[in-house]
């Protein structure tokens, strides 16, 4: 058995952990980051690829919340954590919602003014840019539909940097904080998963891990740390305080944007290389829609998922691109460790409400859609009708229930939250877990609910707040 | 892969070339090992059972098992053959030789 010291043990890689992994360590303090996933070059494996999907996502992609209907979903599992694999998109937390979770959860710090103060000392150090020139054409025809329909649409900037040419490289954890947490003397360990977290007296003292090695092999390691920050995002991270032995407002409450796809086919090619960063924002935060990774294989599974018979559309694949509409959703999820199994079991539960915002979602997907020139429509619904004319959307309403309906989300949230009020979250207003000195989270979990835009701008605010905090107080 | 999960995915691929079956067999094979424990304990539990259900019939008849759990009222049954279809399609699709993807 390995025994490694630290004061600090920051338990993930993504957005949450690296920002507090970077934060601390310029102040001086002592931090191991453990990664459950590989540490991956960056820019090796061809965005949205199988072997991506293989490297650098949980279950390589392949997990689904249990409910009716089940929901699935992806994580990142690799150095950088889920920033390495989705789509760079960069929205400040809307002011509306820190006003709003300020009051409901007792935040001190956290108006929409103290964030931005945050998230502009991020931006400083991730690049977020818009495209330089046109953005691309299964983008814009977002923004045509809207237009056409006299709805609002924004091109929303990304983590993204860009060369004299234009090629943009995404600004990952493992481009952006990793390296400065690394020169400031923080130590990066992939492959090791921590099993435990060793709380003794009320005071978490660190953690049991495996390490894996690259000839197979797997080695205990002992880390003895003075305080743990747990950033494994908001499934991993319940689970793992629940196998530790902390429960209390842990795993309930869990948030997402639930999803529901179109496959669109227009009369000429659409290119397939980025996703697109247009969104309609009209019916914004409850409904957004926006474009989705559309290879080869994306579109034949968005075009399947209706049963309809896709081999002519098939054969024109390059004229098709995947779109969805997003909801908020108004109940939620739990995150659950069982004991023998190695994942948590998470479950979502949507109300006939939710149900309702995402017909209305796919129904007002389809008017922008056919507004911008698509000829057809196919849904992710089973048995649901391939739509040519405005006049067949209606069909749609009725067709999106509990059996039928094929959901997905990226975005996963506030399965802990903060709160200075204990009753209502699993941590303190600052990611400190109740009851236990020492311990804390810094992830999506901490989020009060899913924020209806992509929320890695969220978290990494938030996680810097948290950080200087303990700084300030530690 | 159980024996049966075997079958249905060598009966759900439409390709011929021998090597890219193999590629696709490989790639839901990895895709199934992967999954939560609670999801592929699941989908091994259903295979059991319709393993079962093929060898009371004779001739045993797979192609009337993926028709019947199609037009399964129960949401639950039809995801048996729409989760192999879909790993079976992505996986074709994707790992077609010389496709642009």
């Amino acid at each position: 058995m390995t025994r490694l010291d630290t004061e600090v043990l920051v338990v993930g890689s993504g957005a949450g952990g690296a920002t507090t992994a970077k934060t601390l360590a310029e102040a001086g303090r002592s931090v191991l980051v453990v990664e459950e996933g590989p540490e991956v070059v960056a820019g090796s494996l061809e965005p949205f690829s199988l072997e991506e999907m293989a490297q650098t996502y949980r279950h390589h992609g392949s997990s689904a919340a249990l409910g009716s209907p089940p929901i699935a979903y992806a994580e990142g599992r690799c150095v950088g954590g889920s920033t390495e694999v989705n789509s760079g998109l960069w929205h400040r937390l809307p002011a509306a919602l820190a006003d709003e979770w300020r009051s409901s959860y007792g935040l001190e710090e956290f108006t929409p003014e103290a964030l931005d103060r945050y998230a502009a000392r991020i931006e400083a150090l991730v690049p977020v840019n818009p495209v330089p020139g046109d953005a691309p054409r299964s983008s814009a025809l977002i923004a045509e539909g809207a237009e056409a329909l006299g709805w609002r649409s924004v091109e929303f900037p990304r983590a993204f940097a860009y060369d004299a040419s234009g090629r943009g490289t995404k600004q990952t954890m493992s481009r952006t904080m990793l390296p400065l947490a690394r020169a400031a003397g923080a130590q990066v360990v992939p492959d090791t998963t921590i099993r435990r977290l060793r709380i003794e007296a009320g005071r978490v003292r660190g953690a049991q891990a495996q390490r894996r090695h690259p000839d197979g092999s797997v080695e205990d390691v002992d880390i003895r740390a003075e305080h743990v920050f747990v950033c494994g995002g908001a499934v991993q991270s319940p689970a793992l305080l629940q196998r530790s032995g902390v429960r209390r407002g842990i795993g309930v409450g869990l948030k997402m944007h639930p999803t529901i796809k179109v496959a669109a086919r227009f009369p000429g090619p659409v290119d397939h290389d980025d996703v697109p960063m247009h969104r309609i924002t009209e019916f914004s935060p409850h409904v957004a829609i926006g474009g989705s990774a559309s290879r080869r294989g994306h579109v034949g599974l968005a075009l399947a998922d209706s049963g309809a018979d896709i081999s002519e559309a098939m054969r024109a694949w390059e004229h098709v691109f995947v779109y969805y509409a997003a909801i908020r959703s108004d109940l939620g999820g739990r995150v659950v460790a069982l004991p023998g199994l190695r994942a948590p079991l998470v479950s979502y539960r949507l109300t006939d409400a939710d149900l309702s915002r995402l017909a209305r979602g796919l129904v007002l997907l389809g008017e922008a859609l056919l507004a911008a020139g698509a000829v057809e429509l196919y849904p992710s619904i089973e048995g649901g009708a391939v739509v040519r004319h405005r006049s067949e959307l209606a069909q749609w309403w009725d067709a999106v229930d509990r059996s039928r309906s094929n959901l997905m989300t990226v975005h996963l949230t506030s399965s802990i939250r903060m709160s200075s009020d204990r009753t209502k979250a699993g941590t303190d207003g600052y990611g400190r877990v109740w009851d236990v000195a020492g311990l804390h989270v810094n992830d999506a979990s901490l989020l009060a609910d899913a924020p209806g835009v992509n929320p890695q701008a969220a978290i990494m605010t938030i996680a810097l707040r948290n950080a200087d905090h303990f700084l300030a107080t530690t | 892969m159980l024996p049966l999960e075997r079958r249905v995915v060598a009966d759900l691929t439409t390709a011929t070339d021998p090597e890219h079956r193999r590629a696709v067999e490989a790639w839901v094979e990895g895709t199934l090992a992967a999954m939560p424990d609670a999801l592929r304990l699941g989908v091994a539990a259903e295979s059991v059972l319709f393993s079962a259900w093929a060898a009371l019939r004779r001739p045993a008849d797979l192609h009337g098992l993926i028709r019947w759990l199609d037009r399964s009222p129960v949401s639950l049954l039809r995801s048996y053959p729409r989760l192999f279809r879909s790993l079976v399609l992505f996986g074709e699709l994707e790992l077609e030789p010389g496709g642009r993807r």
